[in-house]
């Protein structure tokens, strides 16, 4: 199966070996190749950023420049074992972290832009909690944030997620459990119905 | 109730859905309040998709002529590669700590180098250092000494003022000959030419990726060279002709070698306003014939430059036109990483990429971080110089100087 044929809303349908060939030829800076990586892990690396920046532009912003450095930095990715996905979110963690800085020294902050806090309209009671949802991941440390991205927004599985993040299955139970309570203790004070609203 | 317990629970609750049935009250409570904030979290999934779907052709679309516009610069990419950690740094690379003294190491070894360079300033090599830097946007003039290579990996020795230089003259190159486009093998021994690109350096040798290479004139002998000297303090009826502009790699900082006959040359380092002023117009800085002034409350070692007439009897010097790839106006749109801009002769569009040096002028109101992000350009006149790419036919930038709106 060639790269353009593969399930790309489906990352997990990459194989091991489609993936080291595909890494392979993203480190020659093959276009088709970073197309399908792209395609493959554009929703990724923009939830990693989406709940550390004010708002989706923001994280849209930020995430496309996230795959401008990987491709110019294409010849430094050594395929190890190692998903590109890793590699991108790496490069997402430091762009993140200098952008929050940046924001820091010019007196801004990384808070949440009201107006930019949702996509689509929803009910009262989904506004509220998305917002207070979004309040809550904040309110999260990076790596419960991380953790709680790639288990529950994005539905990995604890395997996947320790590797994505380099951390034991062990440590991402503790992660998971310990960003779940911190949520809890956030979403406490209000009583919103089951299952949200949207 | 340990911590393992509590994770294995929670484990299996989240993939079964339910609370296993040997749990005790306790843990049930817990597991339940953990179970809850799960689903709770999981609402957030569909409005991220619905972001991330609303994001992704805007995203795409940027992405593909980001990729785009690197293939048409390979010659660039070479010039620009990523800088390596020092010596230092690396000799002490297995520990962070260690790092970090190596590093403070070696910025006080350089500190100290430039305390004795500085003093015995004026060799060629020095000379050649303080003009160009690596990454910098670069100006040039000189004569063409020997020819190698052919297609995009032709290479010219350049004979400067302060210096032999590489120049690469990759696929992105322009070469022109009296305003018109000739093919590269055309440049021969002994060409004064005026070259534009980005600067490299490695070992000893330093290099030019060019942009654009225009041929002033043939069969003339390399230039001598001559003292150069770093401009400090304002000398008093300073003038004479550019020979070399460069522009940092973060746009903060320009130079320009002024000749003032009689064997000397000075650096000077010029301000945001002059720098906007040299890349505009259309033409190459190098090659015109400026004074050098100092405005007041100007930082000690920075000046502006005023255009000048020739000495009488001799032709009045200007650039040689930028023919193929300088434009000037304001910012109408952006989408993704590339602009578009409103000139006297129509829209145009241009890429900017990580590379592009943006200059920010003293009235722009922003800064360059800004101004590369988000949609911050829009109605901001800007001068812009770079290359057009031969693959995709866009003005790919290497300067963007940013001024300030136009007032309503």
């Amino acid at each position: 199966m060639s790269d353009t044929e593969v399930e790309i809303d489906d990352p997990a349908a990459f194989g091991r070996s489609d993936a080291e060939a595909l890494a392979k030829r993203a480190v020659a800076r093959d276009p088709q190749a970073w197309g399908t990586i792209f395609e493959l892990h554009y929703r990724g690396v923009f939830a990693f950023v989406r709940y550390r920046l004010r708002g989706a532009d923001e994280a849209e912003d930020i995430a496309s420049h996230v795959f401008e450095i990987a491709f110019a930095n294409a010849a430094r990715f050594d395929y190890r074992g190692v998903p590109i996905e890793g590699w991108l979110i790496g490069i997402a963690r430091n762009v993140v972290r200098d952008h929050i800085k940046k924001l820091g020294r010019r007196g801004y902050t990384a808070e949440p832009d009201e107006t930019n806090e949702l996509s689509e309209p929803d009910s009262a009671s989904g506004v509220d909690l998305h917002h207070d949802l979004t309040a809550a991941m904040r309110g999260l440390t990076d790596d419960q944030r991380e953790c709680v991205s790639h288990r529950f927004v994005l539905d990995r599985s604890v395997a996947e997620t320790a590797l994505l993040m380099n951390r034991s299955e062990d440590a991402v139970k503790n992660l998971q459990r310990r960003a779940l309570a911190a949520m809890h203790r956030a979403l406490a004070s209000v009583d919103y119905p089951q299952g949200g609203s949207t | 109730m340990s911590k393992d317990r509590i994770n294995q629970l929670l484990d299996e609750a989240l993939r079964s859905g339910f609370v296993p049935s040997g749990a005790s009250v306790a843990e049930r409570a817990e597991i339940e309040q953990l179970l809850a904030a799960a689903e709770r979290a999981r609402v957030l999934k569909s409005a991220l998709d619905a972001e991330s779907r609303a994001a992704l052709p805007t995203a795409r679309a940027r992405f593909e002529r980001y990729v785009a516009a690197e293939a048409a610069a390979p010659a660039q990419r070479k010039a620009l590669r990523p800088p390596q950690s020092n010596f230092l740094g690396r000799a002490f690379a297995m520990h962070r700590r260690l790092a970090l003294v190596g590093s403070a190491a070696a910025i006080g070894l350089v500190a100290l180098v430039a305390v004795f360079v500085t003093q015995s300033y004026g060799g060629v090599a020095t000379a050649s250092a303080q003009v160009l830097s690596e990454n910098d946007y670069a100006q040039v003039q000189g004569v063409i000494t020997a020819t190698s290579g052919e297609g995009a990996d032709r290479t010219a020795t350049l004979a400067s003022d302060f210096g032999d230089l590489q120049i690469a003259l990759g696929d992105l190159a322009s070469v022109t000959n009296v305003d018109q486009l000739v093919d590269a093998s055309t440049l021969r021994p002994g060409d004064t030419v005026t070259v534009a690109g980005t600067v490299a350096k490695k070992d000893k040798t330093t290099s030019i990726a060019a942009r654009t290479l225009a041929i002033l004139k043939a069969n003339a002998n390399p230039p001598a060279r001559p003292k150069v000297t770093l401009l400090r303090e304002l000398h008093n009826g300073l003038e004479g002709r550019i020979t070399v502009f460069a522009v940092a790699e973060d746009g903060k900082s320009a130079r320009v070698l002024v000749d003032v006959g009689s064997a000397e040359q000075f650096v000077v380092v010029v301000n945001a306003k002059t720098l906007g002023e040299l890349l505009n117009g259309g033409e190459t800085a190098v090659g015109r014939r400026v004074m050098v002034s100092q405005e007041s409350g100007s930082p000690k070692g920075i000046f502006s430059l005023t255009p000048v007439d020739a000495p009488p009897g001799q032709p009045r010097p200007v650039g040689r036109p930028v023919t193929n790839g300088a434009v000037a106006g304001l910012v109408l749109a952006r989408d993704g990483n590339v602009l578009r801009v409103l000139t006297d002769r129509g829209p145009v569009q241009v890429v900017v990429t990580l590379q592009t040096r943006i200059a920010i002028g003293p009235e722009a109101g922003l800064t360059a971080d800004r101004f590369r992000s988000g949609n911050l350009a829009i109605g901001h006149t800007v001068i812009i110089q770079g290359g057009v790419g031969r693959a995709t036919g866009q003005l790919v930038a290497d300067v963007i100087w940013v001024g300030a709106k136009p007032m309503r």
